[in-house]
C-alpha cells in the first residue's frame, strides 16, 4: 500500500501543553529553523502512523487570531495562505470556556479541525468535569481527550486526524459571526467585498475581521477595494462598536456549550495554586523564594558543570599537543597551526560550554514546565520597569552572570521582539564567571589590600551601566517598547521528564549546529592573525593592531600596546586576557605574571583597564549566539554599543581618577 | 462603575467596559476578559501588576493596564459598551 502524506498544523493557546503533544507525537524527529524573514522560531515534525507520514509544524502559543502580534500573524497566514489538511488545536480542560475562543476563530476560516481537549487530569483535580459527549454534539468537529504528559489519547487524536483528512467533509460555521445588533452591516460589507477578495482568503472572513479591526485585513482590503475602499470605510467608521458584537456572539456560543457540558460542583475551593501563590507571588516572601530558586539554579548549574568543563578543556589542550606532536614530522606548520590551533582549539571551545548549557537547559525547563518561570517575571516586573523591560528580561540578565551564551538563549522567553533585542544588547554587560574571573586574576596585584574594594566598585560600575544604557536605549533606539503587561499565570503542575529532555536535546542541538561552525571559522581567523608573518605573537598582525591602536589606549592611561593586545584577545574567550599577558610578557622565575602585568599600569590606568575589560565586546561564543538570534544588523549594533561604552567608561575612569591619584 | 485598580485583594466584580481601543479590548477578549464576566481580584498590594481570576483562568495585569478594565454591576453593561473612545 502506498503511504499518504497529510500536512497538519498544531495550535494553541500557551500554557495548553502544545509542545508536550508537539514532543511526543514527532519525538527526537523534528526540525528547529526560524520563520522566514522573522525571529520566532518554527518548529516541524514528522510521525510515521499506519500508512500516513504525517508532517506537525508547530505554530506559535495564540490566544486569538487577530493580527495584534507577530505571533498571531504567523499562525494565521500559516493556516490561511498554506492550507494545511486538518489543523490540530488544543483546549485546555481546566479553562474550556477562554480557549474555545481560539477554536471560534478557527471555525470562521472554515479549515478542517480535529479539537484535542488536553490536561483533563489537572481539571478532575481542580473539581471540573467535562461532557465530551455533549461537546462533540455541540461543537461538531471531532474531539479527543488527553493527557498529554501522560501519553494518553494521543494514538485517538492521530486516528481522528486520519478520519478528517480522509472524510473531506464540508462544514458550516455552527454560530452566528456576529450578533442581530450589527448583522445587516456584517451582509453590507460582505456584499462590497463579494469577488473582490483574492483566493486564499474568504468573503465572510475578511468582513468580520473588518469589523474587528484587524489592522492587517483593514490595509489589505484597501488594496483589494481601491476606490470603492470609501464605502467600506463609511460602514466600519459609523459603526465603531459592531466588534462588541462580534466577540460577544463568539462568547455566547460558547458561554451556552460550556453550560451544558462542563459541570464544577466546587468551584469555591481555593485551589493548590492559589494556595502556593499566597507565597510564590507575595512582593516579600515571592521575592525572597525567587533569589533562594534562582540563586540554587545558579549554584547548582555551575557547581555541577565546572568539574566537566575543566576535564573537557584540558583534555582538549592535552589532545591539541598530543596531536600536534604526533604530525609535526610530516604536516606543514601553516596546515597544523590551522586544524589543530584554529579548528581543533574553536571545536575545544565549543565542548567547553556544552556542560554549563546542559543544566541550564535542564533547571530552565523544569522551572518552565512547573509552570514557575511566569511567576518570575511577575514578581520581577516592577523592578525591571525602572528600565522599561519587562518582568521576563530578569531571568536572562541574571544567569548573565555564569556565562551570556545561555542567557542569550534564553532570551527567547520574551515574546515582544524589542523588549527581546533589547535585552539581548543589555545581557553582554553583564560580567560572565569567566570575565569575573580575569577580573579577580588583576585586582590583587593591581590594589592589594584595596583590592576587595576595588571589586566592589566594578560591580557598582556594572549595575549603574546596565540601568544607565537600558534608560537610554528605552529613550532612543528602543523608544516604545511595549510594555504592557499581560501574562497568564498557569496552574502549577508536575514536570513531564520528556518534555524537559527534550528541550535539552534540542536547544543543545541548535547550539551545536548554529553555532559551532562560526565559532570554528573565527578561530581559524583569529589563529592565523595572532601566528603570522612571522610566527611571532610580538609580530604578529594582532600585535602590529594593537600598536596601531597604541594612541587610542593613551586616553585610557594604557601606555603598552600590550595591554590593548590582550584585551583584543578576549573577543576569542575572557580568559585570554590573562593568556595573552602569559605569552607577551616574559616573566622570570622569581616573578609572577600579575606582578609583571601590574608594572605596566599606573593606579588609574588599572583600574581603567579593569572597566574596559568587564564592560569590551562579549567572546566570540556569545556573539555568534546574538547573531544567530537577531541576525547581522543587531551583532553589529551590539559590538559598536559594547565597544563604545567600554572605551568611553575607560576614558573617563582613568580621566577623572587621574585628578585625584597622578 | 470604577476601574479594577480600586478593588482590593480577593474582591470580584464584572467587567462592564473597556478604555483603549479595540485593540486592547480584543486582546482581553481573547483572554477570556469580555464585558459581562465576572472578574476577581486574586492579589492588589497597592504597588506593582495584579492578578485577577477570570474564566477559571489567572492573569497577571500591569496597572496600566488594570486601569483601563472598568468593572461595576453587570446591568451597566450594553450602556457602557457602545461608548468606547
Amino acid at each position: 500500500m502506498q503511504e499518504k502524506f497529510i500536512r497538519t498544523a498544531l495550535i494553541g493557546q500557551p500554557n495548553v501543553g502544545k509542545s508536550t503533544v508537539f514532543n511526543h507525537l514527532t519525538g527526537l524527529n523534528q526540525h528547529v529553523g526560524n520563520w522566514p524573514g522573522k525571529t520566532i522560531e518554527q518548529k516541524t515534525g514528522k510521525i510515521v502512523f499506519k500508512n500516513y507520514t504525517i508532517e506537525i509544524c508547530d505554530l506559535p502559543g495564540t490566544y486569538s487570531l487577530t493580527s495584534n502580534s507577530e505571533e498571531e500573524r504567523i499562525a494565521r497566514d500559516y493556516i490561511i495562505t498554506k492550507k494545511p489538511d486538518v489543523v490540530i488545536v488544543l483546549l485546555n480542560a481546566s479553562a474550556l470556556e477562554r480557549s474555545v475562543y481560539l477554536l471560534s476563530e478557527l471555525l470562521l476560516l472554515e479549515v478542517p479541525i480535529v479539537a484535542g481537549i488536553n490536561m483533563v487530569d489537572v481539571a478532575k483535580e481542580n473539581g471540573i468535569i467535562i461532557d465530551f459527549e455533549i461537546l462533540r454534539e455541540k461543537i461538531k468537529i471531532p474531539v479527543v481527550e488527553l493527557i498529554a504528559s501522560k501519553n494518553i489519547g494521543l494514538v485517538n487524536l492521530l486516528e481522528k486526524v486520519v478520519e478528517t483528512f480522509e472524510k473531506k467533509e464540508d462544514f458550516k460555521i455552527p454560530f452566528s459571526p456576529i450578533r442581530d445588533a450589527h448583522k445587516s452591516e456584517l451582509d453590507d460589507l460582505e456584499a462590497i467585498l463579494k469577488e473582490r477578495v483574492p483566493s486564499p482568503y474568504s468573503v465572510k472572513w475578511t468582513s468580520v475581521k473588518l469589523l474587528e479591526g484587524d489592522k492587517e485585513i483593514t490595509e489589505f482590503s484597501k488594496g483589494w477595494l481601491k476606490e470603492d475602499w470609501q464605502k467600506a470605510h463609511k460602514i466600519l467608521e459609523k459603526h465603531e462598536d459592531a466588534y462588541l458584537d462580534i466577540v460577544g456572539s463568539r462568547y455566547e456560543w460558547i458561554a451556552e456549550i460550556i453550560s451544558s457540558v462542563v459541570k464544577n460542583p466546587r468551584p469555591q475551593e481555593i485551589s493548590i495554586t492559589d494556595k502556593i501563590d499566597k507565597y510564590a507571588t507575595h512582593p516579600i516572601y515571592g521575592m525572597g523564594l525567587l533569589f533562594g530558586i534562582i540563586g540554587a539554579l545558579f549554584f547548582l548549574t555551575y557547581f555541577l558543570a565546572n568539574p566537566i568543563v575543566n576535564f573537557l578543556s584540558k583534555s582538549v589542550s592535552s589532545l591539541q599537543i598530543i596531536f600536534k606532536d604526533s604530525t609535526s614530522g610530516f604536516l606543514p606548520p601553516f596546515i597544523s597551526g590551522l586544524l589543530f590551533d584554529g579548528a581543533f582549539g574553536g571545536a575545544g571551545m565549543v565542548i567547553a560550554f556544552l556542560p554549563t548549557l546542559l543544566f541550564f537547559f535542564f533547571f530552565i525547563a523544569i522551572l518552565e514546565d512547573v509552570g514557575y518561570l511566569s511567576r518570575i517575571a511577575y514578581i520581577m516586573d516592577n523592578f525591571m520597569h525602572k528600565i522599561g523591560l519587562h518582568g521576563k528580561s530578569f531571568v536572562p540578565l541574571f544567569l548573565g552572570f555564569g556565562c551570556n551564551v545561555p542567557a542569550i538563549m534564553g532570551t527567547r522567553i520574551i515574546e515582544d521582539k524589542k523588549a527581546r533585542f533589547l535585552t539581548i544588547l543589555l545581557t553582554p554587560f553583564i560580567p560572565c564567571s569567566a570575565r569575573f574571573a580575569v577580573l579577580a586574576f588583576l585586582a590583587t596585584p593591581f590594589f592589594g589590600k584595596y583590592s576587595f574594594l576595588a571589586m566592589m566598585a566594578l560591580i557598582l560600575i556594572n549595575i549603574a551601566t546596565v540601568f544607565l544604557i537600558g534608560k537610554i536605549l528605552t529613550s532612543t533606539s528602543f523608544k516604545g517598547v511595549k510594555s504592557a503587561f499581560i501574562m497568564e499565570l498557569p496552574l502549577y503542575h508536575k514536570p513531564n521528564f520528556k518534555t524537559v529532555f527534550v528541550y535539552v536535546y534540542v536547544n543543545l542541538k541548535s547550539f551545536i549546529v548554529k553555532a559551532a561552525s562560526i565559532i570554528v571559522i573565527v578561530s581559524c581567523i583569529v589563529w592565523f592573525l595572532s601566528a603570522y608573518p612571522s610566527g611571532k605573537i610580538d609580530e604578529s598582525y594582532l600585535a602590529q593592531f594593537g600598536k596601531f591602536v597604541e594612541k587610542s589606549g593613551a586616553l585610557m592611561g594604557f601606555s603598552d600596546w600590550r595591554a590593548i593586545t590582550a584585551l583584543a584577545t578576549s573577543f576569542i574567550a575572557k580568559e585570554n586576557t590573562i593568556a595573552t599577558f602569559g605569552v607577551l610578557l616574559d616573566v622570570s622565575e622569581n616573578e609572577t605574571l600579575g606582578k609583571k602585568i601590574a608594572e605596566i599600569f599606573t593606579i588609574p590606568s588599572a583600574f581603567a583597564f579593569l572597566v574596559v575589560q568587564m564592560l569590551f565586546v562579549p567572546c566570540l561564543a556569545t556573539t555568534t549566539v546574538i547573531y544567530r538570534e537577531t541576525g547581522l544588523k543587531w551583532t553589529f549594533y551590539s559590538l559598536v554599543l559594547h565597544l563604545t561604552v567600554s572605551l568611553f567608561s575607560g576614558i573617563v575612569t582613568f580621566q577623572f581618577l587621574r585628578l585625584f591619584l597622578a | 462603575m470604577v476601574d479594577l485598580l480600586k478593588l482590593k485583594s480577593d474582591e470580584s466584580s464584572y467587567i462592564v467596559g473597556f478604555k483603549g481601543g479595540k485593540e486592547f479590548s480584543s486582546r482581553m477578549a481573547s483572554m477570556g476578559l469580555t464585558i459581562g464576566s465576572e472578574i476577581k481580584v486574586l492579589q492588589n498590594y497597592g504597588k506593582g501588576p495584579l492578578i485577577v481570576l477570570a474564566k477559571n483562568t489567572r492573569i497577571a495585569l500591569g496597572r496600566g493596564e488594570a486601569q483601563k478594565i472598568i468593572v461595576g454591576d453587570p446591568s451597566e453593561c450594553r450602556k457602557n459598551s457602545s461608548e468606547q473612545p
